[in-house]
């Protein structure tokens, strides 16, 4: 049995597979550009599988998500050819969402601003960073699903946030369910919000959803933290209403392109904090996510049905 | 009535230096009069500015200090209280402001936030793989010092992270630990090995001077975090040193240092696992608000005759 893998694999995921006596290519293996004629599993990252993919993966029973994010996809191709597909939601969503919170405090208290400022040899003044409490504030999170729900949660009772939420596609019982209020309108969330993050997909419906006319809506005091998807929000709408003062500040985990070259108009603001696609980089997401993936590709090769598949 | 002269030697909110006008004469931080404070001050207000034995004999008018914050190192308090004069200072008013650079700090450290950021902006390390870092929901979190701003911190680990919070804290009753929701530990050496995130929030004292050095990192896990937002000198900076580089700690995040500002060139800036900030643990707009209305009210009751809040013994 071959498993290709395009991401780093945790060291439990690799015994896993070694104990079942998979052979293994993993990620930074040159022989993975071979993956289409030999793979009987992959369990994939970042890399697209379009039509043409599935096409030439003759071998290909099963592709494991390592993750959540299926927009890299092309499942009515993969359908097609018989391939199950499975994802791992809610195997990084804690990882992903203390990323999120990090980010938040991170902007409000200005911690990566101040920290490359001592790094500098400019100099500062002491009470040059003024931030503010997050306690006592407002929180809008859009996309109230595995990841937003426990952002929610997270946010209210380990900081005291006023936490509101706009998800379309919740029932009443799954708001119920929430610490967060909802708000039926993007729009109406938008202007009451101090910190707003986002934790929706990427779909044609969400693609810039977060634009000029989004921006100009909201507090100049608030800011916005996306590790949702790149293309979620319009980076140069985004860039103009940092460099006017209409927004406070921005961190962002994901790009319109990654990874998001040095000369990144944003990464000119000291009002932004960028990180590398990594809200599912915990030890504890890879190892969960990695054990998972493995489960599904036994299963789905031993013709049993793979835990949350999708096609 | 006369009024009263009150000194603000160092800089406060606009809020606080707008009640003082209504009620007191003031002499303010950029003025030159304001380092003659001695001759004919009734209050006086300070931040950072030392105030020394020297200064408060001859402050013959002198009723009341209060320092905006907490920590009272730079006041000769001997000297004060050999003449009476109570000092003050304004605790709890940025608790919550600390407890949450804390958490900031923490998170930063435990997912390279910092690193990350500055790798992208120089066009260096794009490797995700760089970047993998660590959770801290459902760990332990050790708390030395477990007042103000220690007993907001257990609550937000539990509360947000569902974290187990355990302290260390020799002055407290059982009554209090009880109150404050925290596992008590008797000994600072029976904490260390227990816990994933060590948070710092005593004062500075003899006591307290280099507590966490080269024994108490040989104790903790060394996937552990530390964070110190409490006083620098607290933490030994060489024995933490030498704990990131032989791989004892998983990382540091410091808001206070022995000498502050620290140097760029800080030996501790070159592990990704490091963060550090400029001393601004309450330096925060709703904070800045609060303690200089604060501040205010406090030292025009003492003029006023009324008892001394938050004095020191
Ligand atoms: N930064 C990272 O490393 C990382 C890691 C994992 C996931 N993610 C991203 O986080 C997103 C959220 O993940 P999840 O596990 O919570 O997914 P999920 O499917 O559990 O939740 C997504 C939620 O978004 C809602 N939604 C859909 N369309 C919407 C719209 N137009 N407006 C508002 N809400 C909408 C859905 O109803 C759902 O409740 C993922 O789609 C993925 O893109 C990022
Ligand atoms: N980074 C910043 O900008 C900033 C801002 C405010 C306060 N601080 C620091 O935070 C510290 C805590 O502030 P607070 O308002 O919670 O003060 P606090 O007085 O309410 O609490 C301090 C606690 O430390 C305990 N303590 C004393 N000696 C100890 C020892 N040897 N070992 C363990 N515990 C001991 C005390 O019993 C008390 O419970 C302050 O002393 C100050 O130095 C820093």
């Amino acid at each position: 049995m071959k498993v290709f893998a395009d991401v780093p694999l945790h060291p439990a995921a690799l015994e896993a597979l070694a104990a079942a006596g998979a052979e293994v290519v993993g990620w930074d293996d040159p022989r993975l550009s071979a993956w289409a004629e030999e793979a009987e599993a992959l369990i994939n990252g970042p890399m697209r599988l379009d039509a043409a993919a599935f096409a030439r993966a003759r071998r290909l029973k099963v592709v494991a998500k390592h993750g959540t994010g299926i927009d890299n996809i092309d499942l009515k191709a993969a359908r097609a050819r018989k391939v199950r597909v499975a994802r791992s939601p809610g195997g990084n969503a804690q990882s992903v969402t203390e990323l999120a919170v990090g980010l938040a405090v991170a902007l409000a208290r200005r911690i990566v601003e101040s920290d490359a400022r001592i790094r500098s040899l400019a100099p500062f003044e002491r009470g040059e960073f003024t931030g503010f409490d997050l306690r006592g504030k407002a929180a809008g999170i859009v996309g109230v699903g595995a990841i937003g729900r426990r952002v929610a949660r997270l946010l209210a009772q380990g900081f005291g946030m006023a936490v509101s939420g706009y998800d379309p596609y919740l029932s009443a019982d799954d708001w119920r369910r929430r610490d967060a209020a909802r708000v039926a309108r993007l729009d109406d969330l938008l202007a009451r919000v101090d910190l707003l993050t986002l934790h929706c997909p990427l779909t044609d419906e969400t693609r810039g959803l977060i634009g000029e006319a989004e921006l100009e809506r909201m507090k100049p005091s608030a800011i916005l933290v996306n590790t949702a998807r790149g293309g979620i929000v319009d980076e140069p709408a985004l860039f103009s209403a940092l460099s006017d003062g209409r927004l406070a500040g921005a961190a962002l985990d994901v790009f319109a392109a990654e990874p998001p070259p040095a000369d990144h108009p944003l990464f000119a603001l000291p009002n932004v904090i960028a990180t590398r696609h990594v809200g599912g980089y915990s030890e504890e997401a890879l190892k969960a996510i990695g054990l998972k993936c493995v489960r599904q590709i036994l299963d789905a090769l031993a013709g049993r049905e793979p835990e949350d598949a999708v096609a | 009535m006369a009024r009263f002269k009150v000194y603000v030697i160092d800089p406060i909110n606009r809020k606080g230096v707008d009640l003082l006008a209504r009620r007191a004469e003031m002499v303010l931080w950029d003025d030159p009069r304001a380092r003659d404070w001695p001759d004919d001050a009734d209050g006086l207000i300070i931040r950072d500015t030392p105030v020394t034995g020297e200064q408060l004999r001859r402050a013959t008018r002198l009723k009341a200090i209060c320092k905006h914050g907490v920590g009272l190192e730079k006041v000769d308090l001997a000297a004060a209280r050999a003449r009476g004069i109570p000092v003050m200072n304004t605790p709890g008013v940025n608790a919550e402001a600390v407890a949450e650079l804390t958490m900031g700090i923490a998170l930063a450290v435990a997912r390279r936030i910092a690193y990350c950021d500055r790798e992208l902006r120089r066009g260096g390390e794009t490797g995700r793989e760089a970047y993998d870092g660590m959770g801290l929901a459902g760990k332990t979190v050790g708390i030395v010092g477990v007042g103000n701003i220690g007993r907001r911190i257990a609550r937000k680990w539990q509360g947000g992270f569902d974290m187990t919070a355990l302290g260390y804290d020799p002055y407290l009753t059982d009554a209090q630990w009880r109150e404050r929701g925290v596992g008590k530990v008797a000994r600072l050496h029976d904490l260390l090995p227990r816990v994933d995130l060590l948070t710092i929030h005593c004062p500075l004292s003899d006591e307290t001077r280099g507590m966490i050095g080269a024994p108490e990192f040989a104790l903790m896990k060394p996937t552990a975090i530390l964070v110190n937002a409490a006083r620098g000198g607290i933490v030994d900076e060489e024995a933490l040193y030498a704990a990131l580089k032989e791989g004892r700690l998983y990382g540091a995040g410091l808001d206070v240092f022995a000498v502050e500002p620290p140097r760029s060139d800080h030996p501790l800036f070159s592990f990704p696992t490091f963060v550090a900030t400029s001393h601004i643990g309450a330096g925060n707009i709703d904070t800045r608000e609060r303690c200089a209305v604060q501040v205010v009210e406090q030292v025009l009751e003492v003029l006023e005759g009324r008892a001394a809040r938050n004095a020191a013994a």
